[in-house]
C-alpha cells in the first residue's frame, strides 16, 4: 500500500513536472514562431549557365513588422522600362520580377528564370520560366510577358522607346521568342558576358503583354513581392505583401513604408527616434555623431566606394573648337586640380582617389595605385609647374575662358563647378559657370553644344562594357565627349567578347589607360557614401548598386531586439 | 458698400487676367522642356528622337500654339476644370484639395499664435513706454526678427530629439483623422512662425497704439474722465489695430501657398512642397494653377481687408 501510494506520488509529480515544463515553454515565446521558407540563393559564379539549387539559409523568425525607409525624391513613374530616376527605379523594383536578380557583387540568382543555359558558342541563352508566377491582378506570367517587356525595354514594340537604361540591350540582343509558355530564347548579336547583369536590373521588370505607358501612369503591373497599399504624395509610399509571390513567406515584413523626406535634419531626428529605420547621413555632423554611435555598437553602418562617372567633360568632337580640344591642354587640367582639396572640400574628408575605374567596381585599381600619379600627387607644386609648361607649349600661356554647363538642380555639381574654377585660375584658364536646367544640359551634351561639362554620369551595372562603353565607345549613347580612338575601338570590342575574366581584366586595364592618356573626361575622386540601420534591421542588405538590388523582400524586423 | 465690392470686383478682372498672362509666358519661356524632361527623366536624352518627342508634346497639348494653349487653359479654368498633373495625370484639384488643409491650418495656427503674442507684446510695450516692459517686449520681437525660421526650426528640432529622445510624427496626419499625431506636428512649425509673425505685429501695435495714445480723441475721452481701461479698449486699441490688420490679412494670403521651410523641416506634406516639386519638374499645369490660386488669394484678401476697415473705423465707410 505505501508501495502503491509512492508510485502515485512519483506519477503525480512526474505529470505536474511536465505540465510545468509544457507552461514554461509556451510562457516563454514571445509570439508565434514560423518557419520562413527559403529562398533560392544559388549563387552563379559562372554566367553561362544557372539553376536555382534549394535552400541554402534556413532561419526561424516571427513574421511581421513593418519597416520604414526614407526616400528624398517624389515616386514619378511606375513604368519600369520609362522609368527616369534612380528613386523611381528603387521604388519600382519592389512592384516587378525580373529574369535573374542580383544580390551581391557578380551573384546572379534566379528571380522569373529557375534556370538558363548558354549555347551556340555564346550567341544563345535559353531561360527556363517559373511556372507558379502570377502578376498582382491574378493572371500567370508567361514567356510572351518576358518576350513583350524585353522588346518594349529595347524600343521594339508599338510604342517604339527604348529604355533610357536597358535600351543598350538592343545593341545585344537580335531576337526573343517564346517557345513554349516557359521557355524564352534569346539570340544574340555577338557574345556578350554583360547581359545578364544588365538583366537584373529594375528597368528590365517584366509586365503583362500589352502593357502601354498609360497603363502604368498612377500604379504598376507587376509580379514583385510587393503591392502597393497607399501612396500619398509628398508624404510616403506603402507598401504591402504580395501574399501570393511565388516564393512562400517572403517578404517576411508585412508592410514596407518609404517616407518623403527630403530635409537631413528632419530626417535625422527621424532617425535617430526610429521613426525610421535605415538611411544615409549627408551632413558631416550626422556621420560624425552616428560614427561614434557605430563604434559605441548601437546602429550598423556599410561603405561603399562609388563608381559614378564625375568629372569635367570636355567637347572633343571633330567640330569642336576651342583651346581644349588640345590634349596638351586636357593634360595641363588635369595635372592641376587638386584631388586632396576636392575631397577635403566637396566630400567632407569621405572619399577616394580613383579614375575611370572606380575601386568600387571589380575593376578599378586601389587608392594606393593613383595616389602618386601625376595629377594626384601632393604636394601639387611639380605638378601646377608642369602644367604651365604644357599650356606655353600648346600656345596658351596667358590661358582662356570656357563655358563650363553644370546641372542648375544638383548642389555638389555647382561646388564642384566652383572649385575647378579654382583650379583652372592656377593655369589662367577662367571658367564661366552656367548652370543649366537638367533637360537642357542633356540635350546640349548630346548635340555637342557645349564647351566643357562638369557632371557625374550615372552607371547601372559595373560591367566594363557600360563603365567603358557607353561613353568612350564610338558612336556609343553617351558618349557626349566624342571621344574616337581606333585601336580603342578594336580593343573594346575584343573585350566584349572575352570570357575569360583575368584576360578582360587586362584588357579592361589597357583601354582605362588610352583614355586616361586622351582625357576626353578629367576625373574627380568617388566619394564614399554611406547606410546605416538600426541593429533591429535584421538580413538587411546594404546592396552595392541601386539599380540592381532594392527589393528588400528578405529583410524582417527582430521586435525583440527593436524594443 | 456694394457699389464699392462690386466696383473693387470688376478691378480685379484686369488684374487676374494679367496674372494668367505672365505666369503661362514665365512657364512657357523657362528654360528645360517637359517633354523632354518625361522622356529622359533629367537624365540623358540618348533614346530621344524627334518623333517620341513630338508624339509626348500631342499627348501633353505642347503642339499647339500658345495662345490656344493659354485660352484653352483659361477656359479650362473658367468651367472648374483645372487640368491634370503633366507627370502622373492626377488631377490637379485633387492634389490640391489633398494639401490645401495642411498648408492653411499650419498658416492659420502661425498666424494665431503671431495675434496671440504680438499684439499683447506691442500693446503692453507702448502703453508702459520706456519701463522694463517695453524694453522686454522690444527686445523679443528684435530677437524674433533677427532669428530666421529655418534656424529655430532646428534648434527645435534638435532639443526634441537629443533632449527628449522624440520628434515629431512623419508625413500626411490630417486633423480629423488624426488629431493628436496632427498637433504634435503642427505645433511646431506654427509656434516658430508664430514667433517670427509676431516680431512684426509686436512693432506695428506698439508704433500705432503709441501715436493713437497722442491724438486729441483719447486726450478727450480722458479729460471727460472715462476710466483708462475703457480708453485704451474703446478709443485706443480699435484704432490702433488697423495696420495691425493689415499684416496679418496679408499673412493669410500666404495661407495658401503654406511656408515651405516649415513643411520641408517637419515633413509636412502641404502645398508649398506641391509647388517647389511641380517647379523642377517643370510640371507647367500644376503651377500654373498655384500660382494663379495665389494671387487670386491676395485679391480676395485685399478687397476682404477694405471691407473690415469699415468695420473698425467707420470714417471709412464715408470715404
Amino acid at each position: 500500500m505505501k508501495e502503491a501510494t509512492m508510485k502515485l506520488f512519483r506519477a503525480l509529480i512526474a505529470v505536474a513536472a511536465l505540465v510545468l515544463v509544457t507552461s514554461a515553454i509556451a510562457c516563454g515565446s514571445a509570439g508565434p514562431a514560423v518557419e520562413i521558407p527559403p529562398t533560392p540563393t544559388a549563387e552563379v559564379a559562372d554566367r553561362t549557365a544557372g539553376v536555382a539549387k534549394g535552400p541554402e539559409v534556413t532561419k526561424a523568425a516571427t513574421l511581421g513588422g513593418a519597416l520604414n525607409i526614407r526616400r528624398q525624391r517624389e515616386m514619378v513613374s511606375f513604368d519600369p522600362h520609362y522609368a527616369i530616376s534612380t528613386n523611381d527605379n528603387q521604388n519600382n523594383m519592389h512592384f516587378y520580377s525580373m529574369l535573374v536578380k542580383q544580390q551581391d557583387k557578380g551573384a546572379i540568382k534566379p528571380d522569373l528564370a529557375e534556370r538558363w543555359e548558354l549555347q551556340n558558342n555564346g550567341l544563345k541563352y535559353t531561360f527556363n520560366l517559373r511556372k507558379d508566377v502570377k502578376f498582382h491582378d491574378g493572371t500567370a506570367l508567361t514567356a510572351k510577358d518576358v518576350v513583350y517587356s524585353l522588346n518594349r525595354a529595347m524600343g521594339r514594340t508599338e510604342e517604339k522607346k527604348k529604355s533610357d537604361r536597358t535600351g543598350i540591350l538592343d545593341s545585344y540582343i537580335k531576337s526573343i521568342t517564346a517557345t513554349n509558355d516557359a521557355t524564352v530564347e534569346m539570340e544574340l548579336v555577338r557574345p556578350a558576358v554583360v547581359l545578364l547583369e544588365m538583366l537584373t536590373s529594375g528597368f528590365g521588370a517584366i509586365l503583362p503583354a500589352g502593357t502601354v505607358a498609360n497603363d502604368l501612369r498612377s500604379a504598376p503591373r507587376g509580379s514583385g513581392p510587393w503591392m502597393m497599399d497607399e501612396w500619398v504624395k509628398g508624404s510616403h509610399l506603402q507598401y504591402k505583401k504580395n501574399t501570393k509571390f511565388y516564393l512562400q513567406g517572403v517578404p517576411y515584413i508585412d508592410s514596407l513604408k518609404h517616407w518623403m523626406i527630403n530635409d537631413e535634419a528632419a530626417f535625422e531626428a527621424a532617425f535617430l527616434t526610429k521613426k525610421v529605420d535605415v538611411g544615409a547621413c549627408q551632413s558631416l555632423d550626422c556621420h560624425k555623431r552616428t560614427d561614434e554611435m557605430e563604434a559605441r555598437g548601437e546602429l550598423l553602418k556599410n561603405r561603399t566606394i562609388g563608381y559614378s562617372l564625375t568629372g569635367l567633360g570636355i567637347n572633343i568632337r571633330p567640330n569642336a573648337k576651342g583651346p581644349w580640344t588640345d590634349k596638351r591642354v586636357r593634360k595641363a587640367m588635369q595635372l592641376v586640380y587638386d584631388h586632396q582639396a576636392h575631397i577635403a572640400a566637396i566630400l567632407d574628408g569621405k572619399g577616394i582617389l580613383t579614375s575611370y575605374l572606380s575601386s568600387g567596381t571589380p575593376w578599378g585599381r586601389p587608392e594606393d595605385y593613383w595616389k602618386n600619379k601625376p595629377g594626384y600627387r601632393q604636394p601639387k607644386d611639380q605638378d601646377i609647374a608642369e602644367a604651365k609648361k604644357l599650356m606655353q607649349e600648346a600656345g596658351f600661356p596667358n590661358g582662356f575662358e570656357v563655358e563650363m554647363q553644370v546641372r542648375n538642380d544638383q548642389p555638389d555639381r555647382s561646388k564642384e563647378a566652383e572649385l575647378w574654377a579654382n583650379q583652372l585660375g592656377l593655369i589662367s584658364i577662367k571658367p564661366k559657370i552656367i548652370l543649366r536646367d537638367s533637360a537642357d544640359i542633356f540635350e546640349r551634351g548630346s548635340d555637342g553644344r557645349y564647351e566643357v561639362w562638369q557632371h557625374a554620369w550615372a552607371f547601372f551595372t559595373t560591367d566594363p562594357d557600360e563603365l567603358l562603353g557607353i561613353h568612350f565607345l564610338k558612336g556609343a549613347t553617351r558618349n557626349y565627349f566624342g571621344y574616337d580612338r581606333a585601336d580603342f575601338n578594336a580593343l573594346f570590342e575584343q573585350m566584349s567578347r572575352e570570357t575569360d575574366p583575368k584576360k578582360r581584366q587586362e584588357m579592361v586595364t589597357k583601354l582605362e589607360d588610352m583614355v586616361s592618356e586622351d582625357l576626353p573626361v578629367i576625373v574627380e575622386p568617388q566619394s564614399l557614401a554611406s547606410t546605416m540601420w538600426w541593429p533591429y534591421v535584421e538580413n538587411w542588405n546594404p546592396g552595392w548598386n541601386a539599380y540592381v538590388d532594392s527589393r528588400k523582400d528578405e529583410v524582417w524586423i527582430n521586435t525583440a531586439k527593436k524594443k | 458698400m456694394r457699389e464699392f465690392l462690386i466696383r473693387r470686383s470688376i478691378l480685379a478682372i484686369p488684374t487676374v487676367i494679367g496674372v494668367t498672362l505672365l505666369v503661362f509666358i514665365v512657364m512657357r519661356i523657362a528654360p528645360g522642356d517637359v517633354a523632354i524632361m518625361i522622356l529622359t527623366g533629367g537624365g540623358t536624352t540618348d533614346s530621344l528622337d524627334a518623333a517620341q518627342l513630338a508624339r509626348v508634346r500631342a499627348e501633353l497639348g505642347l503642339d499647339k500654339p500658345l495662345h490656344l494653349q493659354y485660352v484653352e487653359w483659361v477656359w479650362g479654368m473658367m468651367r472648374l476644370d483645372f487640368g491634370r498633373s503633366l507627370w502622373n495625370n492626377l488631377s490637379i484639384w485633387d492634389m490640391v484639395v489633398q494639401r490645401a488643409p495642411l498648408s492653411m491650418q499650419l498658416s492659420l495656427m502661425s498666424i494665431f499664435f503671431a495675434v496671440m503674442l504680438g499684439v499683447p507684446v506691442g500693446v503692453t510695450a507702448a502703453l508702459r513706454q520706456d519701463t522694463l516692459w517695453d524694453y522686454v517686449g522690444r527686445s523679443i520681437s528684435i530677437g524674433a526678427l533677427a532669428m530666421p525660421n529655418f534656424w529655430l526650426a532646428l534648434l527645435l528640432m534638435m532639443l526634441l530629439v537629443h533632449v527628449f529622445k522624440w520628434s515629431p510624427p512623419l508625413g500626411y496626419n490630417p486633423l480629423w483623422e488624426r488629431p493628436f499625431d496632427n498637433l504634435s506636428q503642427f505645433i511646431w512649425p506654427a509656434l516658430i512662425t508664430g514667433f517670427s509673425g509676431s516680431a512684426i505685429i509686436a512693432r506695428m501695435a506698439r508704433s500705432a497704439t503709441l501715436e493713437v495714445m497722442r491724438e486729441d480723441y483719447v486726450r478727450t475721452a480722458r479729460a471727460k474722465g472715462l476710466a483708462e481701461r475703457i480708453v485704451v479698449m474703446r478709443h485706443v486699441l480699435r484704432n490702433a489695430m488697423i495696420p495691425v490688420i493689415t499684416i496679418v490679412s496679408l499673412s493669410l494670403a500666404g495661407v495658401i501657398t503654406g511656408s515651405v521651410i516649415m513643411e520641408t523641416i517637419f515633413t509636412i506634406p502641404g502645398l508649398g512642397l506641391l509647388l517647389i516639386d511641380s517647379l523642377r519638374l517643370r510640371d507647367f499645369p500644376v503651377v500654373m494653377f498655384m500660382v494663379t490660386l495665389v494671387a487670386l488669394s491676395f485679391i480676395v484678401i485685399n478687397l476682404l481687408t477694405d471691407v473690415l476697415y469699415t468695420v473698425v473705423d467707420p470714417r471709412m465707410r464715408l470715404q
